[in-house]
């Protein structure tokens, strides 16, 4: 006997998504879903973006890792409200996995939230979390053929935040061509050269405008 | 890798409907994986084998066949409609394009062996349901 099904497996989680998304925005709370390699610097730019952010919104994180609370403890550590998600192992977070952040975090009031992905190019951008955006990091260290190499992610991202630029005069990262093969993805995405001292506040200039006119974009998975 | 969690996602959606089906025995899953899909086929097959010994509806010669779906670029400058898995038409070199395809993971279908029908007959649909 064959049964026909054309199921789409995705459908699954995207429905978990579908909720948290109405949960978000029931709760006027904008989400950003963080994602990039492992030690690209993602806790750091949240580090750095979350003392200019907290002066205009309540600001909180969720922290998706495989096994450790290190950086929820750096997040902490600067006073803001953090959840841990500890995937026991999974590559990416889920939707199922953010509900029960948000559950946790609803008594705080939050308007601002983010969420950072597991370190991982590859399975995160499958997974749709109910986010309104999400914002790529990639480090100069990684090297440049990062974008070309992992499309689905590049694809799938609102913003490209380039860390460690400061760097570049050591890599044989090309922030010209990164910037072709970023913009080859899908036009009209603004791409965050970052360094020590620099482009931070323009990114979270992004940020802050996003939330205020409560973005959402579609999901595109 | 997350294909172990797919997969067990696509197994337990089978179950539901092998149950429904009254199939005894599953021999062959179709899936459909776009090229462009983060699931890769070499780990999903993986991922299969693993898996199989946790379904008594499964055995060693279940099969799990999967369709590779190329990835087809929409152009809207140029109407360019054609392979191309990044964003920028090949024809003319626009990024204002679409993907129609690549992207997918779907169930086609699955193949199995209906149970035997039972000694007693079933009931016959109660009396007073419906029309005549
Ligand atoms: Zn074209």
């Amino acid at each position: 006997m064959h049964v026909d099904l054309h199921q789409d497996v995705w459908a699954l989680n995207n429905s978990e998504g579908n909720h948290n998304r109405e949960w978000l925005d029931d709760h006027k709370m904008w989400a950003v879903n963080i994602m990039g390699s492992p030690g690209a610097g993602k806790t750091t730019l949240l580090e750095h973006l979350l003392p200019i952010l907290r002066k205009d919104f309540h600001v909180g994180v969720i922290e998706g890792d495989v096994a450790t609370s290190k950086d929820a403890l750096r997040i902490s550590a600067l006073g803001i409200p953090v959840i841990q998600l500890e995937t026991q192992g999974v590559c990416h977070l889920d939707g199922r996995m953010v509900k029960s952040g948000l559950r946790a975090l609803e008594p705080l009031h939050l308007d601002l939230l983010f969420i950072e992905n597991v370190g991982n190019l590859v399975c995160p951008a499958d997974f749709y979390l109910g986010e309104h955006a999400r914002l790529g990091v990639l480090s100069t260290v990684e090297g440049g053929d990062k974008i070309v190499k992992y499309p689905t992610l590049f694809r799938r991202i609102n913003a490209l935040a380039i860390t460690k630029t400061d760097l570049l005069p050591f890599t044989d990262f090309d922030m010209d061509q990164a910037s072709k093969d970023f913009a080859s993805l899908g036009a009209g995405r603004p791409l965050f050269p970052l360094s020590k001292n620099e482009g931070i506040s323009d990114l979270a200039q992004w940020i802050r405008n996003m939330a205020l006119n409560m973005s959402t974009t579609e999901q595109d998975v | 890798m997350h294909e172990a969690g797919l997969m067990a996602s696509v197994l337990e959606i089978i179950d539901q409907s092998r149950v429904e089906n009254n199939i005894r025995r599953v021999t062959e899953i179709t899936l459909k994986v776009g090229v462009l899909n983060g699931a890769l086929p070499d780990a999903l097959q993986f991922a299969f084998d693993a898996l199989r010994s946790e379904y008594v509806w499964l055995d060693a010669s279940s099969v799990l066949r999967i369709e590779s779906v190329p990835a087809i670029l929409l152009c809207f400058e140029c109407q360019y409609q054609g392979p191309g898995s990044e964003m920028t038409c090949p024809a003319c070199q626009s990024v204002l394009t679409q993907l129609i395809q690549g992207e997918e993971f779907d169930i086609v279908g699955f193949d199995g062996e209906v149970d035997e029908p039972s000694k007693y007959p079933a009931l016959q649909e109660p009396l007073g349901r419906g029309g005549h």
